[in-house]
């Protein structure tokens, strides 16, 4: 039996099979370990997640950032772009002009 | 050939309500399938087969697992094994140049389709689909759940035979959760499985505890895009409406000893009826 996922990842079995990370906000107010996570769900959908954990405004569009100040990809999968034990930032869309 | 009496190997489809396209089904009808009283509820987007449960001698097609939409629903305080069509995925005939072929189905082949897996027979020459096309089917952005802070992904679990859409509702419980909360727990499903169309509930035993999974499980289906969409869909649907509340009950560090001194309090007074009786 296999479980399909999308073209960027391959199944890996050894890895566990929760995502471990550690999100912060901008203002680092709110600093939230997050364990149950899913390898293969959107950054996109992870952000909002967070959003809502973090008791921030969820009418907002947010992004993930990683240590290295690069966003993630709403799209795609968070699995496919970050470590098990990173570290992320939780940033608001904003667009200026 | 009418739509709602259609042949089938494993048993003989009769209906009082034969009379030509199913969009003209009113009310309620009564089918025979073998042995069994049929009642086809009929509502502005579903078609509801519903029939006594006890009576059914392969209960197996309702379990978590079996091929098939089949599932084990209360209604009106009465156990009905349970199978919900909707009309948006049955071809009407009205459109059928402009669709893609693929989108829709017959009637006929979800009938075919429901009494193999009510038989325990699998249609010899059925193959999942191909990941490519499950993929246009279902846009990845509808396998998701995501209520307030809790994020679940919908597996599309696919092998040789089977195919199927899978989604943990809650993880982790403690087998030994007290008896109340697990009671809490089950209801939970069992009024998310009566309530919203095609998905169905059950525990798996893990080794971390038990998962309450929601799946609605397509092997044998006919090919339709939108009866592959709308699985996905009943999927999230389901899943979502009982998400944060079962990851309370189930969380044993939440004090909740108000619904639990209810549920011992109702326990208590059925015991007392069943004595005095």
């Amino acid at each position: 039996m296999s479980v399909m996922m999308n073209d960027l990842v391959t199944v890996q079995r050894t890895r566990p099979s929760r995502l471990r990370f550690r999100a912060t906000d901008i203002t680092e107010s709110n600093d939230i370990e997050v364990e149950d996570l899913e390898w293969d769900v959107p950054a996109g959908d992870v952000a909002q997640t967070l959003a809502a954990r973090m008791e921030l405004p969820t009418n907002v569009p947010w992004a993930l950032r990683n240590d290295q100040g690069m966003f993630l990809d709403d799209t795609q999968e968070i699995g496919a772009q970050i470590e098990q034990d990173a570290r992320l930032t939780l940033t608001p869309k904003a667009h200026l002009g | 050939m009418s739509k709602a009496s259609v042949p089938n190997q494993s048993m003989t489809w009769s209906s009082a309500a034969t009379a030509g396209e199913p969009t003209r089904l009113t009310g309620h009808c009564e089918l025979r399938a073998g042995l069994y009283p049929w009642r086809i509820t009929v509502r502005p987007n579903w078609i509801h087969f519903l029939f006594d449960y006890d009576r059914v001698h392969n209960k197996a097609c309702a379990a978590l697992g079996a091929p098939g939409l089949w599932k084990k629903i209360q209604s009106n305080g009465m156990t009905m094994l349970a199978r919900d069509v909707a009309w948006w995925v049955l071809d009407d005939g009205s459109a059928a140049d402009e669709q893609d072929a693929s989108d829709s189905c017959h009637l006929e082949d979800m009938l075919r389709w429901a009494g193999r897996c009510l038989a325990g027979e699998s249609d010899p020459i059925w193959v999942p689909p191909a990941d490519a096309w499950v993929k246009e089917a279902i846009p990845r952005a509808c396998l998701t759940v995501r209520i307030g802070g809790l994020l679940w992904r919908i597996a599309v679990v696919s092998s040789e035979g089977r195919l199927a859409l899978r989604c943990v509702a809650a993880q982790d419980i403690d087998a030994g959760l007290e008896r109340w909360r697990m009671n809490a727990i089950e209801l939970l499903a069992m009024d998310a499985s009566m309530l919203w169309g095609m998905a169905r509930f059950g525990f798996e035993e893990k080794p971390t505890g038990l998962l309450l999974v929601c799946e609605v499980d397509l092997t044998g289906a006919p090919r339709s895009k939108a009866l592959f969409r709308t699985a996905a869909d009943a999927v999230a649907v389901a899943v979502g409406a009982l998400l944060e509340t079962a990851d309370v009950v189930s969380d044993a560090r939440i004090d909740l000893q108000s619904i639990g001194d209810c549920w011992l309090q109702a326990q208590s007074t059925e015991e007392q009826k069943g004595e005095t009786e």
